[in-house]
Order: C-alpha cells, then sequence, then structure tokens
C-alpha cells in the first residue's frame, strides 16, 4: 500500500513528461508544415536575422575573446611543463571549432534572443495577441514561430564562426604576448591541425542547436499560461530546456560527426 | 446563420458546455447574456474555432467548422472579425498598425497609401480620427476597444464577435461603444455576436437576446419577449439588472 502513493506520483510525472513531448512533436510537425506555405514571410526573417544574429555580436565578441584567451592561458601553464608551448594555437583551434564555439555560442543565443523569443511569445499569449492572430486568419506558428527558428537556424553558424575567429585572436594574444609563444609555431601549428571538417562539423552542430532553442523557446511561449507568473515560469522553462537540450544534443552529435564527417587519424 | 447544436464542452472535471443549441440569424445582432464564469466566452471561441468542442457542432452558412482542416479553418475565418474583451492590440505596434495589420495580411491592396486611407476611414467610423501614432499603451480602455473593432471590421467581416465590449467601461464609453455596435450593424449589415453580462446593454443593441446558464442556453427570444420570460433565472437576472 505504501508503494501506491509513490508509483502513483512516477507515473504522473511520466504521464506529463510524454504529453508535453507529444506537443512539442506536434509543434515541429506544424513549423514544418507552415514553413512552405505563402506568404514566405521573408521580412519577419530578416527582422529575426538582425534580432538573432546582427545583436548578438558584440556579446559573442566578448564572451569568444576571453574563452579562447583563457583557454590559451591554462592551456599554455599545462603544455609548459612539456616544453609544448607551441601546440596552444592547435588545441585551443581546435576545441573552439569541434566543441567550445557552438556550444558557448548557442548558450550564449538562448540567453540572450530565445529567452526574449519565449518571454514576448508569453506575453502574447497571456494577452490573447496569440489569439486575436487566430482570428484574423493569420497562423501563429506560421508568423511567429516560423520566422524566428529559422533565423536562428541560419544565423547561429555565422556567430560560430565568429566566436571561432575571434577566440583565436584571443589565443594568440595570450600565447604571444603573455606566454611569449613564437609565431611561426603557434599559427602554423593551428593551421596544420585545424582543418575544414572540424570547422564544418562545429558549424553543423551549431546550426542544429539554432533550430533546437528557438523551437522549444516558442514552444515554452506558446505554453504560457496565467498572467506575468506564468510569462516568468515560460521564460525559465525555455532557458533551462535549451541549456540542458543543448549539451545533450552536443554528446550525440559529435559521437555522429566523429563517425562520419571528421577525417579520422588526427 | 450561424447554428450551434448540442455543444458540449468539459475543461478537466468541470463540465462547462452541458449541450448549447442556438440558432444565431443573418445580419442581426445576438446577445449572449449570463453571469460571469458561465462559459459564455467559451461558447464565443468555439464559434470561430479557437476552442474544439467534445461533442456537438457548430455550422457557419452551411460549414460545419469543426470538419474543416487547420489550414482551411484558417481561410474559414477571414468572414470573422473579433472584438477581445481587452482589445487584444498589439503592443509593439501603433494603432495605425493594428488597424492595417489585416488588410496586409489578407487584402489584395498592396499600395501602402491606399492602405493608410482605409485605416484612417476605419479609425473614422470608430470616432477615433488621427489617432494612428498613437500607442497602444498610451490610450484608454475605451479607445483600445475601438481601436480592436477598427481592426476587427478592417476586412469587412460578415461576422462580428464582441466578447464582453462594455466590461469595464464608464457608463457613458459603454454608450459610445453600444452605439457603435449598432451602427456597426447599419453600416456593414453583419451578423453580429455579443458576449455580456450588462442586460442594460444587451437591450440597447440585441435583437435577439439569449440566456446561457449552467452551460444550457434556457431563453432565446427578441427584447421584448425575453423582458417577458417566465424563465426563473432569466426573471432574476432581469431583477438584479433592474430591468424586469
Amino acid at each position: 500500500m505504501i508503494l501506491l502513493p509513490i508509483t502513483e506520483f512516477f507515473g504522473r510525472r511520466i504521464l506529463l513528461i510524454m504529453g508535453t513531448l507529444g506537443s512539442f512533436l506536434h509543434f515541429l510537425r506544424d513549423i514544418f508544415s507552415w514553413t512552405t506555405r505563402r506568404p514566405l514571410r521573408l521580412r519577419l526573417l530578416f527582422k529575426q536575422m538582425e534580432f538573432v544574429g546582427v545583436k548578438s555580436i558584440w556579446i559573442i565578441g566578448l564572451t569568444s575573446f576571453f574563452t579562447g584567451a583563457v583557454f590559451a592561458l591554462q592551456s599554455g601553464y599545462v603544455f609548459t611543463l612539456f616544453n609544448m608551448e607551441s601546440m596552444v594555437g592547435a588545441t585551443v583551434g581546435m576545441s573552439l571549432t569541434r566543441e567550445l564555439a557552438p556550444v558557448f555560442t548557442a548558450l550564449m543565443v538562448t540567453a540572450r534572443a530565445c529567452s526574449s523569443m519565449a518571454a514576448q511569445i508569453g506575453s502574447m499569449r497571456v494577452t490573447e495577441q496569440v489569439d486575436a492572430l487566430e482570428t484574423m486568419a493569420v497562423n501563429p506558428v506560421h508568423y511567429l514561430v516560423v520566422p524566428r527558428v529559422w533565423a536562428t537556424t541560419l544565423m547561429l553558424p555565422f556567430l560560430t564562426m565568429l566566436f571561432n575567429f575571434i577566440g583565436c585572436v584571443g589565443a594568440y594574444f595570450v600565447g604571444i604576448f603573455l606566454l611569449s609563444i613564437h609565431k611561426g609555431p603557434f599559427m602554423s601549428l593551428l593551421y596544420y591541425y585545424v582543418d575544414a571538417d572540424d570547422i564544418f562539423g562545429g558549424l553543423l552542430k551549431s546550426s542544429i542547436f539554432g533550430f533546437v532553442i528557438a523551437a522549444i523557446s516558442c514552444f515554452q511561449g506558446f505554453k504560457a499560461r496565467e498572467g506575468a507568473a506564468g510569462v516568468g515560469k515560460a521564460t525559465t522553462q525555455a532557458v533551462v530546456a535549451s541549456a540542458v537540450s543543448i549539451l545533450v544534443l552536443d554528446y550525440f552529435l559529435t559521437t555522429w560527426i566523429l563517425e562520419f564527417i571528421s577525417t579520422p587519424g588526427r | 446563420m450561424i447554428e450551434i447544436i448540442n455543444l458540449h464542452k468539459s475543461f478537466g472535471s468541470q463540465h462547462v458546455l452541458r449541450g448549447v443549441n442556438l440558432n444565431i440569424p443573418d445580419g442581426k445582432v445576438t446577445v449572449i447574456l449570463g453571469p460571469s464564469g458561465c462559459g459564455k466566452t467559451v461558447l464565443m471561441r468555439h464559434i470561430i474555432g479557437l476552442v474544439k468542442p467534445d461533442s456537438g457542432r457548430i455550422v457557419v452558412d452551411g460549414v460545419d467548422i469543426n470538419r474543416l482542416s487547420k489550414h482551411e479553418l484558417n481561410d474559414f475565418r477571414k468572414r470573422f472579425g473579433m472584438l477581445f474583451q481587452h482589445a487584444a492590440l498589439f503592443d509593439s505596434m501603433t494603432v495605425g498598425e493594428n488597424v492595417a495589420f489585416p488588410l496586409i495580411e489578407h487584402s489584395h491592396e498592396k499600395d501602402p497609401k491606399k492602405i493608410a486611407a482605409t485605416v484612417a476611414e476605419m479609425l473614422q467610423l470608430v470616432e477615433l480620427p488621427n489617432a494612428e501614432h498613437k500607442h497602444p499603451d498610451e490610450i484608454s480602455g475605451g479607445m483600445r476597444k475601438r481601436v480592436g473593432l477598427a481592426r476587427a471590421i478592417a476586412l469587412k467581416p460578415q461576422i462580428l464577435l464582441y466578447d464582453e465590449p462594455t466590461t469595464g467601461l464608464d457608463p457613458i464609453m459603454t454608450l459610445t461603444i453600444d452605439n457603435l455596435i449598432q451602427s456597426m450593424q447599419h453600416a456593414l449589415g453583419v451578423t453580429s455576436v455579443v458576449i455580456s453580462h450588462d442586460i442594460a446593454s444587451a437591450f440597447r443593441v440585441a435583437d435577439q437576446i439569449a440566456m446561457l446558464h449552467e452551460g444550457k442556453i434556457v431563453e432565446c427570444a427578441p427584447p421584448e419577449a425575453f423582458r417577458k420570460s417566465k424563465h426563473a433565472v432569466v426573471q432574476s437576472f432581469l431583477n438584479v439588472g433592474g430591468m424586469s
């Protein structure tokens, strides 16, 4: 008898999770179904690309510079023990292109842009603006979600590329000016070890992250209920679910990329 | 003609609509009266397909809207205009952009000057001339409702739905909105459905009044016949509102 409340508790949790997952899959189907419908809403797409991409440049620039710099600093001190300081550039370059840049960029965009998407759509939901769209024969997924999701999917690779470049600049400054590594070996090993497969794999991951975080954030906004508290809850859930999804998805995507895209033996 | 046939809807254990039957005639104002929380708004959301019923049908001009696909329903909604209880204006747009929104989305007119002229005409109809550049948070509740009405009529719909149009307004603004409902009726010849608990307002605008009680329509008649109804709930509602 004592087990009954426990099984009931877990049963309810499982039903809730499965229900939410089912609703999310329906939501994804709606996104794909409305993507190809006219009007294509290119103006909204470009507006969202500006919001997600152009307006994130400064924050991505700042975080990437210091990420590259601190990674060079840490690896430089370790490599000094083995007299391999010249490997700092290659190590930072490979880490950035394969892992750090796509993951950190997605996390920064989640914090800056996707939280705002969840809050904006959530606020529109609780003030009946989403219903108003529907009554005017404008599908809310078509109008609000499709431009946001594809804008994030398209802009994340550009921001990741920027992260790669500025991160390497940060590593260069620390490596050359603080750790006194020679420019020649630093740059030549960076060129030698980081190749197109690493960059392409990272950009592919970032694009998938972009789709997932924007879809999750818009979905959470759509689920918002019960006024300002509901909007706050939806925003928090959007950020948490997006961040967790990035890290979990990263493992599986990396496994897949290492298996099918990366050149073996390096 | 809108036919609501044996409509049932529950939310969890709460059985809100328990077999609603109602005919809404073309070109008339039908007011659905009832106390707060009796399911009036839920009923209105069914009429425009925002909520799916558990059972029953909504037939609009011979089309059962629950049998339409999502895309068909989206197109079908172009026949409707709806004024929300709190106007539901897009707060990221100005008044003019709000009214222009359905025109930009659906009308064949793409010339910005002609759209601006239509917006001005709609705002004139709701007695808000030159309000295009104001922001929704700069105007009063009554003005927001009038902007919401201008947006609802912008595409000249066949059916206008009003969700509690006079709730929260002072008596003068209530009278203004009632006059607007009547003038829309005369100017556009639309079928209007008004959800309200304001009895005096209902008698001012209605061609037909229906009373929703415990999830069912208990009375439906023209205003004078409604006033003489023998139904206890109707009489009690009229007594409280001082209209018996």
